[in-house]
């Protein structure tokens, strides 16, 4: 029994073994046998969005374009900490205001002829023995007495007068002249002392010859003897004067002494080598015409020449300018061999307090001379023309001559040609003038206004804004007042089109600073504001322009009574500034305004992937301040359907409701709360299937101000929202394991 | 009545077998009280021998084989997580979350507290004296080492079920214990009277390597409605390792590494990391057993009742708090402070989010506790050969206590061993069946307890467990009859008489003849005392 009972035992602990190990085969045969499926149905909640905002932290303050106003510097109300959003847009150019052309200059093409020319000043003595004028002039008895005199003294004796009975011609030994070998003097004078140192008087005139190509030319005869009643005492002297007036002068000198007498005299000591002297002067020699050394002289055109300058339409009368920069042409011909410099002195210019004069070197081997002269800070009287006190230059034209030590040929011949003109280069600093009564056109211009960086995804509706306003303020450098005439006109993306100014003055007086303002380069500021009140600008903003075509006409002096008394300036130190500000204060109505924006599913991957929504719950909390309905509508599109069958439904949520107005405002201790649900399950709502459907959802934003849009709010910093966003679900989510 | 017997355990091992296998722990050694290592689990269990002597140092029998304990638990089993399908997938193997599969069976199966132990024990040196007729000492020296994990069934469900379904989301028990330590224990046991006795140990901890999570409470919630997902964190994770750790300036961990070890002086290193550590502890094991009559007795124990101080090498990391403190965090979705830049704010930053949880760190000294258990057991003679017990069991986890329940046949057929069959209900299941074993030839005793060694090596789809106990014991002067009582019954016996009137045996007729009759002897009960 025993031995039974032991072996049943093992029998049976035998089939266990056998039946277990196949079972446990299976149950670890992974590689083989297992099923990666997998459904994974959790349900999920999540928060999606929070906040506590104020419409302050919304809309922050940002420099020049958005604003937060107290309502009482608006005049909407009393509470200073209560403050207003108020967009802000400017356009702000600074510009040169191109009201003057620059100015021009005539050209101006003249030709100087050679003036007389200073020559140098010669002297010389001539000495006659006595001897020799006796054995010259007298006869031979004369001459012999007169050698028994001077054998016979000392001691003195007493001499008889003599009369000459010829004359004589003496010349210079040596040619006196090194400076002149001839020359038609046209000025200067020829002095003459004749001086006895003789111990007898005597009494003679003088005759000063020239040589003239081997021919002798008397220049002048100077009667000493005064009609043969004048005695030149010895060891005494007369003299004479002589004005040269076109006379030639050869480069010798020849003199004779005429009617010459020898007094009587006792007790007088004769001595033949006596000499009668004469002392010769040439002073203030001008030659029109010669050949000589000529030192150097500037010779200077008597009369001024006038060169005009103004502007390109010839229609200003300047008085005075200021040059910045600019250039002066020239271009000299040359044939006056003896010039080395042309110069021309603007008499009416200056620099620096000093007259301004300009050079040009010339040179007799080069005839031509073309450059430019520089001009910087040249202020020039254009108003000394008396035949035109305006847009005039006047100007000297003159040129230096010199020829060192060398004798050059001139004369009345020769002469300097000069071209001036202004290559359209000159910038000036400042300019006085009269600009008269014009109109110029200072801008005209298009402006894309891109509404929709303001309002993005807009598509329809009504926005009204009631108290915008713009405001030009235009910073005016140049001393030229007037009147702005502007046009703005707005067109939106419909082709409907706003004139700003309909039915409203356009016109806006331009203040001017005074002369002294304007070379300082001060500005006098000019604000120009378009309300409500004065123009058309709520009809603008409420177009919402994508377009603003803009531009503006000065009129110059349009206030001016008499046009002859005008006196503008304009200097480029200052700038030109306009400043176009547009303010939109945050009061005013939406009405049916829509946003949409499409949002395509299948890019969103996490989306794919569920296969099944059996749930869905979107939850919207709201505690809003703002005066806003907002209500969002989405449409569940398919696009691969046919057009008219893509939308497949509609699911509407109210996101908030308006917080209550009184006069526009929501008080700070009144909010609108507001709780939104969702709910879509799928076993009893098609909309869900219909959403898994879906691969493209459009959404659409419904915004109207309070009371539909009809009465105007205004937006304070201190409208509150807060919201709670949540969604939660149960998803099934089908897939296969991983097994790589 | 013995072949009943037998093939009831053997249907009950088949049918059981087939289904579930599930471990216990050290449930069968519980009433194997010829085997020193009861007293392990049992101070008042004591071998029946004057001197007993086992442990590695031991030559040869500590050896062969060595004294490791060695068992794993786990909350699931393969089967729970890869199983054969149904219907048109009955020839695949498919998981929890396949179509095919029924969710709800396996999420009854994940329980608030789900815990994964590994232990291991080797034995240096135990043995153990008999003094006079009443006292029993016992001296051991060991090594032991734990590691439990904790997951709660939260952590499980939440990922399948989501949060919608999980508003209030606890993960309280998400926890790791690891303990390595050397034990030097004394014992004593004494037999105060006849039917009564009392153990004790005293158990001196030397502690070598910890991870102690002291508190374990992570909260998340998600509101109704707004759905708002917060936590609320009171976690508090210590550990004592030979690390490094530097920090930022502003308290947060930056650098990680292990403390270089003086390799010119391996020796002293490993004194110092592994024996004079420096964090010491003490625990006790106490009980008594109690002989209520001739044939029932039962028994009450606490083992391991005590703790370890760490000081060296200590390292706490605690996250404490909500949102409010950086304890925790609060979602509330993207947080809308302006209009601009909206697409940006729009995405969840969740590197902010991760960043809210700030740690605080510290290297102050910390205790941790001892897992202790309490058995209440109770054993009934069936004969003097077998033995049937039933043993209650708690172990304190982190969170909560482990229950478990053992009913165990214990068979005693001659001095040559024992063997013992024992039948569990562990980790909310019915289904676990152990062995063990003593064979003692000579002075040599080895014994092998293995919990669930059919399911393991049968069933391991089915196993939740896997465990081992074995070794050799040197045991001398075993007493493995028992004496003849000659006063029966113990208390107010109407079968105790004056003189030497003989009494029967249980079982035993006063038959001249020798011929056995079969008569029940009435079971009187033992006074109260």
């Amino acid at each position: 029994m025993k031995h039974f009972f032991n072996h049943q035992i093992s029998l049976i602990a035998l089939l266990l073994l056998i039946l277990m190990y196949s079972c446990v085969k299976d149950h670890f045969d992974v590689r083989e046998k297992f099923s990666s499926d997998i459904k994974w149905n959790p349900s999920i909640a999540l928060p999606l969005a929070y906040g506590n905002l104020t419409l302050g932290d919304i809309v922050k303050e940002r420099q020049d374009t958005i604003q937060h106003i107290s309502e009482t510097e608006l005049g909407y109300g009393s509470q200073d900490t209560d403050k207003v959003i108020q967009l802000r847009y400017g356009i702000d150019s600074a510009r040169k205001i191109d009201i003057m052309r620059l100015p021009v200059m005539e050209p101006y093409d003249t030709t100087l002829f050679l003036k007389p020319i200073q020559l140098l000043d010669v002297h010389t003595v001539f000495s006659e023995t006595v001897n020799d004028l006796l054995q010259d002039n007298f006869s031979n008895t004369d001459y012999t007495d007169y050698q028994n005199y001077e054998a016979t003294s000392p001691p003195p004796i007493s001499v008889t007068e003599r009369i000459a009975d010829k004359v004589e011609t003496y010349s210079s030994t040596a040619l006196p002249f090194t400076v002149i070998e001839y020359a038609v003097l046209s000025e200067g004078n020829m002095e003459v002392e004749c001086i006895n140192n003789f111990t007898v008087p005597i009494m003679t005139d003088v005759a000063i010859l020239t040589d003239s190509a081997g021919i002798r030319q008397e220049i002048a005869v100077f009667d000493f003897s005064n009609g043969g009643t004048q005695w030149i005492a010895p060891g005494a002297s007369l003299n004479d004067v002589f004005t040269f007036n076109n006379t030639y002068l050869g480069s010798q000198i020849l003199y004779e002494f005429r009617n010459l007498r020898f007094a009587d005299a006792a007790n007088v000591t004769v001595d033949l080598s006596n000499v009668i002297q004469l002392d010769i002067n040439l002073t203030q020699l001008k030659a029109s015409q010669g050949k000589a050394v000529v030192p150097q002289q500037t010779i200077s055109m008597d009369s001024l020449v006038y060169v005009t300058i103004r502007d390109k339409d010839v229609s200003k009368k300047i008085y005075r300018i200021i040059i910045d920069e600019g250039l002066i042409h020239y271009k000299i011909t040359s044939s006056i061999d003896v010039a080395t410099e042309f110069l021309v002195t603007f008499e009416s210019m200056t620099f620096e307090n000093d007259t301004v004069t300009k050079f040009a070197a010339l040179n007799k081997l080069n005839p031509v001379e073309e450059a430019d002269w520089y001009l910087s800070n040249h202020e020039t009287d254009l108003t000394t023309n008396p035949e035109q006190p305006f847009n005039s230059i006047p100007i000297r034209l003159g040129y230096k001559v010199y020829t060192g030590t060398e004798l050059m040929e001139f004369g009345p011949h020769q002469n300097i040609n000069i071209q001036i003109s202004n290559p359209d280069s000159i910038v000036f600093q400042y300019l006085e003038g009269n600009m008269g009564k014009i109109e110029e056109n200072v801008f005209t211009d298009t402006l894309d206004f891109e509404i929709e960086d303001f309002l993005k995804n807009f598509l329809s509706g009504e926005i009204t804004f009631y108290d915008p306003k713009l405001r030009l303020v235009y910073s005016n450098p140049i001393g030229i007042p007037g009147e702005f005439e502007m046009r703005l006109v707005g067109k939106n993306s419909d082709g409907d089109s706003v004139s700003v100014f309909r039915d409203n003055a356009n016109s806006f007086k331009i203040h001017a600073p005074e002369c002294d303002q304007v070379r300082q380069g001060d500005v006098i500021v000019s604000n120009i504001e378009f309300n409500k009140n004065n123009t058309n600008i709520v009809d603008f903003i409420k177009l919402l322009p994508n377009k603003i075509e803009y531009s503006g006409i000065y009129k110059i002096n349009a206030d001016a009574p008499d046009e002859n008394s005008i006196v503008n300036c304009v200097s480029n130190v200052g700038d030109a500034r306009l400043t176009v500000e547009v303010e939109l204060p945050m009061k005013l109505s939406i009405k049916d305004l829509v946003l949409q924006q499409e949002v395509v599913l299948s890019e969103i991957p996490e989306i794919e992937n569920i296969s099944n929504i059996e749930s869905l719950r979107l939850y919207v909390y709201t505690e809003n301040q703002l005066p806003l309905d907002v209500k969002l509508t989405i449409t569940m599109l398919d696009t691969t359907l046919e057009e008219a069958a893509q939308e497949l439904g509609v699911l509407d949520v109210i996101v908030l409701e308006s917080g209550t107005t009184i006069n526009g405002k929501v008080s700070r201790n009144s909010s609108n709360k507001n709780t939104e649900e969702i709910i879509l399950t799928s076993a009893t709502d098609s909309r869900l299937e219909k959403f898994l459907q879906s691969n493209k959802l459009r959404l659409q934003i419904k915004v109207e101000t309070d009371q539909q849009g009809d009465v105007p709010v205004i937006f304070y910093t201190y409208y509150g929202l807060k919201f709670n966003l949540a969604v939660d679900g149960k998803f099934l989510y089908e897939g296969r394991i991983n097994m790589d | 009545m013995k072949l009943v017997y037998t093939y009831i355990i053997v249907a009950v091992v088949s049918f059981w077998s087939i289904h579930n296998s599930y471990a216990q722990i050290d449930n069968t050694m519980y009433f194997m009280d010829r085997l020193p290592q009861a007293n392990y689990i049992n101070p008042s269990a004591y071998p029946e021998c004057k001197f007993f002597i086992g442990g590695l140092i031991v030559p040869i029998v500590g050896q062969l084989p060595p004294p490791i304990t060695f068992a794993v638990n786990t909350p699931l089993d393969w089967n729970d997580v890869v199983f054969k399908g149904r219907w048109e997938y009955s020839d695949s193997l498919i998981h929890p979350l396949h179509p095919n599969a029924n969710l709800n069976d396996f999420l009854k199966k994940i329980h608030t507290y789900n815990h994964i132990s590994t232990d291991f024990q080797t034995s240096i040196l135990y043995f153990g004296f008999k003094q006079g007729a009443s006292n029993f000492w016992s001296f051991d020296v060991s090594n032991r080492m734990y590691m439990h994990v904790g997951i709660p069934g939260n952590l499980i469900k939440f990922p399948i079920l989501g949060n919608g379904e999980l508003r209030d989301a606890d993960f309280t028990g998400l926890y790791m214990n690891v303990n390595s330590y050397n034990q030097i224990a004394l014992g004593y046991k004494r037999q105060v009277t006849r039917y009564f006795s009392v153990g004790a140990k005293v158990k001196y901890l030397i502690g070598i390597a910890n991870v102690y999570t002291s508190e374990s409470s992570i909260a998340l919630k998600t509101s109704e409605n707004v759905n708002h997902l917060s936590t609320t964190s009171n976690y508090v994770i210590h550990a004592t390792a030979p690390l490094e750790v530097s920090l930022q300036e502003n308290g947060d961990i930056e650098d990680i590494n292990f403390v270089e070890f003086n390799q010119n002086d391996i020796s002293n290193e490993i004194i110092k990391n592994a024996f004079l550590t420096g964090n010491r502890g003490v625990a006790f094991d106490v009980g008594f057993s109690k002989d209520w009559n001739s044939e029932f007795t039962y028994y009450l124990n606490i083992e391991d009742f005590g703790f370890i101080n760490w000081k060296r090498n200590t390292h706490t990391l605690s996250l404490v708090g909500d949102a409010s403190n950086e304890g925790g965090f609060e979602y509330k979705g993207v947080e809308i402070t302006d209009i601009d830049n909206l697409g940006e704010q729009l995405a969840p930053n969740f590197d902010s989010i991760i960043t809210k949880f700030d740690f605080d760190y510290s290297t102050s000294s910390y205790r941790s506790p001892m897992p202790f258990k309490i058995y209440g057991g109770a054993r009934y003679k069936l004969s003097p050969k077998l033995y049937i017990g039933a043993v209650g069991r708690f172990e304190k986890m982190s969170f909560g206590f482990r229950p478990s329940a053992a009913v165990s046949l214990n068979y005693r057929p001659g001095k040559f061993g024992a063997f013992t069959l024992s039948y569990s209900y562990l980790n909310h299941n019915f289904n676990n069946i152990g062995l063990g074993t003593t064979l003692r030839i000579g002075p040599v005793q080895w014994y092998f307890i293995s919990d669930n060694l059919l399911g393991t090596a049968l069933l391991p789809h089915q196993s939740r467990s896997m465990s081992l106990r074995m070794g050799c014991n040197l045991v001398f002067g075993y007493k493995d009859k028992e004496k003849p009582q000659k006063a029966l019954p113990m208390f107010n016996s109407s079968m105790q008489g004056a003189g030497n009137k003989k009494v029967p045996k249980f079982g035993q007729v006063n038959s001249k003849k020798g011929s056995r009759e079969k008569k029940k002897y009435k079971t009187i009960s033992a006074p109260k005392n």
